[in-house]
């Protein structure tokens, strides 16, 4: 899996949110609230190819959390990335 | 011809070499915005009326996209050099006229076709568009917005067309003391030491409202019609998902579209934001006065 192009990570008030940007968003109007863990995990996956076992362990290094968790955590927020057009 | 405006406190020149075309008298709505020739000002734009600039087209040029106004369509090419091209066309799909912009907007030609109501449509047309995108550099956005000023401060009104901006603004103005109009359509916000203040403009859509005035921003707030009425003022995310499709911006462009958000992003950090359910009646306008008044 891979980050859309030109889906910026940007702070409001100190709110995570995803901006589409570029020619080929310009038809994506939707903004995209992101917590706190989800935007940590976006700031490390941006413009690269990425797996569900990566964010596992990205979670794992910077959260209190076991494997289990984060992973069942992975797999749900992968889904409602692909959901709202974010990732491919 | 030499011509200056001062709009939103932002200094703009426009020149025409030679006297073949007085413009003067194609804009109208900008004759409350003259001013002399600033002495230390920076110019925010420069637009020179120019007979002499043609089409580029073939390798220099990548398009970008016809987008529909709603008053006729505006094609956009990105120019290898990283500035634009803009052909304005109105209703009839006659071009009105032919924009060539620098990167930053700061400097910018124009060559204007047809009647001269055309020429006229042709010529605000293009003077909004590179006041949006020249201002983003300096902290200043155009907003589709009805603004009412009451008791001093500024409330924008933004929707789509058609959903009840005016209507909730000629509201105020009927049922609410101290109130004037600013603008009817496309009102200026500037950041001014971090404050906002939002401005009237020669833009003001149907309603000929040209006011030089401004105010500091006292709300900006969404017109959502329905059965009954009743406001929400909105978390910062949510203020920013309903400033950001109101103003004039250019996602395709990386630096432009970044401003943009900085802009809206500091504007909402001092401003609340709201959405006001309403029906077209006396109630809405005091209900939402009562909520958002600063006073």
């Amino acid at each position: 899996m891979r980050t859309k192009n030109g889906f910026n990570l940007r702070q409001i008030c100190g709110e995570n949110v995803i901006v589409a940007e570029g020619e080929e968003n310009i038809d994506f109007s939707n903004i995209i609230s992101m917590n706190e863990s989800s935007a940590y995990l976006w700031k490390n996956i941006q413009d690269k190819d990425f797996s569900e076992d990566e964010l596992v362990k990205l979670l794992t290094e910077e959260y209190d959390v076991d494997e289990i968790t984060a992973k069942s955590d992975v797999n749900s927020l992968v889904k409602s990335w692909l959901n709202a057009g974010i990732i491919e | 011809m030499n011509s200056y405006y001062r709009i939103a406190d932002h200094i703009i020149n426009i020149y025409n070499d030679g006297n073949v075309l007085n413009f003067l008298s194609l804009l109208p709505s900008f004759i409350p915005f003259k001013c002399e020739k600033p002495v230390n000002e920076e110019l925010l734009f420069k637009l020179t009326i120019d007979e002499s600039i043609e089409l580029i087209d073939g390798d220099r040029v990548h398009r970008i996209r016809a987008f529909d106004t709603g008053n006729g369509d505006t094609v956009v090419d990105l120019l290898d050099d990283g500035g634009y091209q803009f052909i304005i066309k109105n209703i009839k799909d006659e071009d009105c006229v032919l924009l060539v912009t620098n990167k930053d907007f700061s400097d910018c030609r124009c060559r204007l076709y047809g009647t001269r109501t055309m020429q006229s449509f042709g010529l605000n047309n293009a003077l909004m568009l590179i006041m949006a995108f020249a201002g983003s550099s300096k902290d200043t956005i155009l907003v589709h917005a009805s603004l009412v000023r009451h008791n001093g401060y500024g409330y924008a009104f933004v929707a789509k067309s058609g959903t009840g901006k005016s209507t909730q603004v000629s509201l105020w103005l009927r049922y609410i003391p101290n109130c004037d109009l600013m603008n009817d359509d496309n009102p200026v916000i500037r950041l001014i030491n971090g404050s906002p203040y939002i401005y009237g403009s020669p833009w003001s859509g149907k309603t000929p409202c040209y006011r030089n005035v401004k105010a500091p921003l006292g709300a900006i707030t969404r017109i959502d019609r329905a059965k009954s009425n009743s406001i929400d003022r909105l978390s910062p995310v949510e203020s920013f998902a309903s400033v950001l499709p109101s103003c004039s911006s250019m996602k395709w462009d990386k630096d432009i579209f970044n401003n943009i958000c900085n802009v809206i992003s500091r504007i909402i950090e001092k401003v609340s934001i709201y959405t006001l359910h309403c029906t077209p009646e006396k109630e809405a306008a005091e209900i939402c006065q009562k909520t958002i008044s600063k006073q």
